[in-house]
């Protein structure tokens, strides 16, 4: 058992800017460097689920509901970086012990975006994480995985490139993203890495917040 | 020390770095870049085909509201629930088609947007009509745009004439973005302005009787204890199913409303209910009988012959305003001008006492 009790310069919750110990509980203790209040804490439907790809393991964190969504908005769409520690928060302490000396790559955004933006959305969230942190993918075209249907998303393996690959030989790798649909974006990735980079130590993926599939029968 | 140039904020818990460049995050929901250009296709003289007969107080008030029009000045109308607001504008708008400039009329519910969309579209086939919500906001320019309240933030300087229907609804009332989206002359609509809202603006133009002429209907109030409420509630409930009448059930919170419609076995409507709308839709065409809601329906809807209940009416979300909404909500048509409202509660709060004072002084009042 571990407590820690700190007093904070900041104590405002970054999601719904109300005192950090309005409703406090024990909880709270547990997400020891980020001011969240527990409200807000609540709200995340949290997965925690181990599962593999193309025979890697994959870690999703949280399940995409509405108030994910509404944070994503906030922070992709309305350019708020602050709010990038948020996302990992609840497993940040472990996934920084776990992932110490791994090197981390995320699939591409669009340099426009980007630009309008001011930062790259999952690099800022990457870095909480440790400072190894690579842009070794590329979008050669202007392509939103989010504007095609389910059944066309498989296409998005033309659109990605690699390269600055070298730097990732005989490391271990993380493969961070931040929502996950059809899947289609992390197998375009390593498939990518695992033809390009010749070896490798380990290729781990977390995805922040998974989509539920739909049940056609029922 | 940083201030937010958009809604002027200087807390510093608001306040966050990009690249150590400080930007507000209090209004950055509303990203600013807002429309200014005026691209739209300019049509002068417009000749409305509108179909409808303006009773003799609605005629007065309607030619009040635009001699402060023509004059440039904001104005506020104060009419009682019923009373055809809507109509009471339309002069002034036709005013403004015709002399080429933009219209914007704001309305704080959605399903209320499309109705009058569709309406002023079919009334001026020959101006451009556009609507805008949230989840359609495709085309952003026109001459007369309808717009939810919220939208509003997407403009900046644009309308000559704005009118703001349930002006005190709005959650911004008298904010940064209401002021900046209008150039010229501002209709605020409502029936409970409050006392700050008079004093600001010094036009009033005042309408007392509904457009049938009939009198508003004065709530009844039922002392209830914790042991009769769920029965007293029952037995009002049977008495107007009886009579083949539809009853609303309004109450103050979601968690009660839960624990009635579970009680009573009766469909329950709240913000984030699954098929809202859907079940609003039902009721109005008189397939659902009795409905329990919370006050997303107090304002801007009409079911003719409905009979209005409130539980738990001396709960602190009902006030005044509430309340008088509420009792808004009945003998709308001319078919039907009147009805039943009743208060069920343990203790007769300021609110109840005042909203029937006042609703009984607006009966009095010799047009």
């Amino acid at each position: 058992m571990r407590f820690k009790i700190k007093i904070k310069k900041q104590c405002h919750c970054l999601i719904c800017f109300n005192d950090l110990f309005h409703d406090f509980s024990f909880q709270s203790i547990n997400l020891n460097d980020i001011p969240i209040c527990n409200t807000c804490f609540n709200q995340f439907e949290i997965a925690n689920i181990q599962d593999t790809i193309n025979n890697y393991s994959i870690w999703y964190l949280y399940y995409y509901n509405d108030f994910i969504k509404k944070l994503v908005y906030q922070y992709k769409g309305c350019y708020d970086i602050e709010l990038a520690p948020v996302f990992l928060a609840y497993f940040l302490e472990k996934i920084k012990k776990e992932y110490k000396d791994y090197y981390i790559v995320y699939p591409p955004s669009s340099d426009k975006d980007n630009k309008e933006r001011g930062f790259i959305h999952v690099k800022e969230i990457a870095k909480h994480i440790n400072n190894n942190v690579y842009d070794i993918f590329i979008k050669k075209e202007h392509y939103k995985q989010s504007d095609v249907s389910y059944k066309d998303r498989v296409h998005i393996k033309d659109y990605i490139d690699i390269h600055d690959y070298q730097i990732l030989e005989n490391k271990k790798i993380l493969l961070l993203d931040d929502i996950y649909t059809s899947g289609n974006t992390i197998k375009a990735c390593i498939n990518l890495i695992v033809k390009n980079v010749g070896h490798f130590k380990d290729l781990k993926i977390i995805c922040i917040a998974k989509t539920r599939k739909k049940n056609v029968e029922i | 020390m940083f201030e937010c140039k958009v809604c002027n904020n200087k807390d510093k818990r608001y306040i966050g770095y990009k690249n150590n460049i400080p930007y507000c995050r209090k209004c950055i929901q509303l990203k600013t870049n807002a429309v200014e250009k005026l691209d739209y296709e300019v049509c002068k003289e417009v000749k409305a085909n509108i179909h409808y007969d303006l009773t003799d107080t609605q005629h007065k008030a309607s030619n009040e509201i635009l001699g402060f029009v023509k004059k440039n000045q904001s104005v506020l109308v104060n009419a009682v629930c019923g009373a055809g607001k809507t109509e009471l504008v339309y002069q002034s708008i036709e005013y403004f088609l015709n002399q080429g400039k933009v219209i914007g009329f704001t309305i704080p519910r959605k399903d209320v947007v499309i109705e009058i969309y569709n309406r002023l579209k079919k009334d001026y086939p020959d101006v451009e009509v556009v609507s805008l919500y949230g989840g359609h906001t495709s085309k952003l320019t026109g001459q007369i745009i309808v717009l939810t309240t919220y939208q509003l933030y997407r403009y900046k300087n644009y309308f000559d004439l704005l009118i703001l229907d349930e002006a005190d609804a709005f959650p911004y009332y008298n904010d940064w973005f209401l002021k900046r989206s209008c150039k010229n002359v501002i209709i605020y609509l409502s029936a409970t302005f409050n006392e700050k809202f008079l004093k600001e603006i010094p036009n009033h133009v005042e309408v007392n009787r509904r457009f049938h002429n009939y009198d508003l209907p004065i709530p009844r109030i039922q002392k209830v204890y914790f042991f009769n409420k769920i029965k007293i509630l029952k037995d009002k409930i049977n008495e107007f199913l009886k009579t083949k009448k539809q009853v609303l059930i309004f109450v103050p919170t979601v968690k009660i409303g839960k624990a009635l419609a579970s009680k009573i076995n009766i469909q329950f409507v709240y913000s984030n209910s699954i098929n809202k709308e859907k079940i609003i839709d039902r009721f109005k065409k008189n397939e659902i009988k009795v409905l329990i809601t919370t006050t997303i329906l107090e304002r801007g809807i009409t079911i003719d012959n409905v009979q209005v209940i409130v539980y738990n009416a001396e709960h602190e979300l009902f006030d005044l305003k509430t309340l008088i909404q509420i009792s808004g909500r009945v003998g709308r048509k001319k078919a039907h001008p009147n009805g039943d409202i009743i208060f069920l509660c343990s203790k007769k709060t300021k609110a109840i006492n005042e909203c029937v004072l006042k609703l009984k002084s607006k009966n009095n009042v010799i047009v």
